[in-house]
């Protein structure tokens, strides 16, 4: 169980009686060891959200397997164990905590997939809690009654109380504030050591990325179009798009001066 | 002469003081970016502005256009300015736009009401103006329905819509937060291309740094409800005197350490506002006096201006 194997994924929409099919996401294929972080870089509608989707087999993939360990979770049900093992980290914590719910509610929710006491389960979320830099006073308040950055860390807390073994993290800071996005970071590289997460991080942040990743996946239009070790692919991109991200936020080398006019996004969910 | 003048604003809503004594002007031809986080007060001093404040809201001070009393027009007299000689684009521009209505016509019918012209008339310049937002085929485009438009067009074609009226004063809400990186790029250079060396004078609310880098004349940075420096943007942003505004600008860039940075702790609730400097608590340089006092906004001979108790200008 120790890597997350994802090979030639492939995801199409059907567009219905009169509308063209969406491939978005062709032959995608990745590996995520623990303690290892894989970036996917993209803007909308490049296919990055459709793959955390599908890997999170919250959408059934056209053509493809994801393995954990020797078994194939591609279709069909999907076992418990793969639900504990992979979870996910969104990317605006206000929209991903049910508003009418304290955030102890939602925390005890979390542990539904484990067999835990009541008792056993409010010790867990204490140290959770503890683990995210937080405590037991955000329990009895509900969603809107914290900072984004406290309901981002109780959401990195939530998606622990399975003890996964890998988080899909899909934008984990760009709903934040600049001045907080540093904590963040650090909260996951923190949490990556102490519990040997594998993580894929989804982000269009080549700060974030640079901060986090060991590679590097760039995505547009559903496919591939560079990938690597991170250091490399952020130093020497090698398609124009990456050059076009890196520049966006003065990382690029200038290259490129002029951003690419915007592609009319070809997916909607 | 100022287009906009702004003094002593405070803003209450339900119960918070989310809004305290911002003052600030712009003089024709300037483009000044409210900088500030999330909860900053930053969007209802825009809101204040255009006269859009949620029921319930309390203000004081006074806001003038031209030099009129905002506060004492009629509300029919304000509706008059607000789309003609002031107009606002907001940051989800899909949803700022009547999604049954064609592009083109929305354009149009904004075009007409501020002058008067005929529908013929009013529609091509309407073409006219998408073209000018960079949009391709603009009189195909015109046809289109705000679900045909991505996000970046669809901020392009609000603002044509904004600029049909031929405003003096546009308030631009976050007009690129929702924006994919390299498209926030392009509009912030077509926003810029539109207002540098025009008497046009562009108030920008944003949370992002580098839209004001790229963008603006002058820049107030507000905490809290509360501006804490102001001034020209070239001379706030690259020497930053208020401990907040040091640290928000060093959180953008990486450390040594490959890391991002950051600011410890969090901004306070507009409920639990604290006595003193708001940004007290987070603060590297915080001694007594911070925490009971709060610091005014102090300005040297350039315009520059800090409020803070410890570093002086």
């Amino acid at each position: 169980m120790s890597v997350l194997a994802v090979d030639g994924l492939r995801k199409v929409f059907s567009g219905g009686r009169a509308r063209k099919d969406v491939v978005a996401v062709d032959d995608f294929s990745c590996e995520v060891h623990r303690h290892h972080t894989l970036a996917l870089v993209g803007e909308s509608g490049s296919g990055t959200t459709t793959v955390a989707l599908l890997i999170l087999r919250l959408l059934s993939p056209t053509a493809g397997a994801i393995r954990l360990g020797q078994e194939d979770v591609s279709q069909g049900r999907v076992p418990v164990e793969y639900r504990r093992a992979v979870q996910i980290v969104f990317q605006n914590p206000l929209g991903a905590f049910n508003p009418r719910l304290t955030i102890g509610t939602s925390l005890h929710d979390a542990f539904r997939l484990r067999d835990l006491t009541r008792k056993e389960r409010a010790a867990e979320i204490a140290e959770l809690l503890d683990s995210v830099g937080l405590d037991g006073t955000v329990l009895g308040r509900y969603p809107t009654q914290v900072s984004g950055g406290q309901l981002q860390r109780i959401g990195i807390a939530r998606a622990l109380a399975t003890r996964p073994s890998f988080l899909v993290l899909d934008e984990p800071t760009s709903a934040l504030d600049m001045s907080i996005r540093g904590q963040i970071v650090e909260l996951l590289a923190t949490t990556q050591r102490e519990r040997g997460l594998g993580l894929l991080l989804i982000s269009h942040d080549m700060r974030v990325v640079r901060a986090m990743a060991d590679t590097v996946m760039v995505m547009y239009r559903g496919t591939v179009v560079e990938e690597g070790e991170a250091g490399q692919v952020l130093a020497k991109p090698s398609h124009s798009y990456t050059q076009d991200l890196l520049d966006a936020v003065g990382m690029g080398n200038g290259a490129h001066a002029t951003p690419q006019p915007d592609p009319k996004p070809e997916t909607s969910l | 002469m100022t287009v906009l003048d702004v003094a002593g604003l405070s803003v209450r809503l339900g119960g918070n003081d989310v809004v305290n004594d911002v003052s600030f002007s712009v003089a024709p031809g300037r483009r000044l970016g409210i900088l500030g986080e999330s909860g900053s007060g930053k969007t209802v001093t825009a809101l204040s502005i255009v006269d859009m404040l949620p029921d319930g809201a309390e203000t004081r001070g006074e806001i003038s256009f031209e030099n009129r009393q905002l506060n004492s027009m009629s509300s029919h007299e304000r509706r008059r300015l607000r789309g003609g000689s002031i107009a606002m684009v907001f940051q989800d521009a899909v949803a700022a736009l009547n999604p049954v209505i064609r592009i083109g016509d929305q354009i149009a019918d904004v075009y007409r009401r501020h002058t008067g012209a005929t529908k013929r008339a009013a529609h091509t310049r309407a073409v006219e103006l998408l073209g000018e937002m960079g949009i391709p085929v603009p009189a195909e485009r015109a046809r289109d329905y705000p679900h045909h438009f991505s996000g970046g067009m669809a901020q392009r074609a609000l603002l044509a819509l904004a600029l049909a009226g031929s405003p003096r004063l546009l308030i631009a809400d976050e007009p690129t937060s929702g924006l994919d990186t390299t498209v926030q790029a392009a509009v912030v250079d077509l926003i810029r291309g539109l207002f540098q060396g025009s008497q046009r004078a562009l108030v920008i609310i944003t949370h992002d740094v580098s839209v004001v880098e790229r963008l603006c004349t002058d820049v107030v940075v507000m905490y809290a409800g509360m501006v804490m420096e102001a001034g020209p943007a070239r001379e706030v942003l690259h020497q930053p005197a208020n401990p907040y505004t040091q640290r928000l600008l060093g959180s953008v860039e990486l450390g040594a350490s490959g890391k991002p940075a950051y600011i410890p702790g969090y901004a306070p609730q507009p409920w639990a506002l604290p006595q003193g400097c708001p940004f007290a608590d987070r603060c590297h340089l915080v001694e007594d006096r911070c925490r009971v006092e709060r610091p005014a906004l102090d300005f040297d001979d350039q315009g520059h201006g800090v409020a803070c108790h410890v570093v002086r200008l």
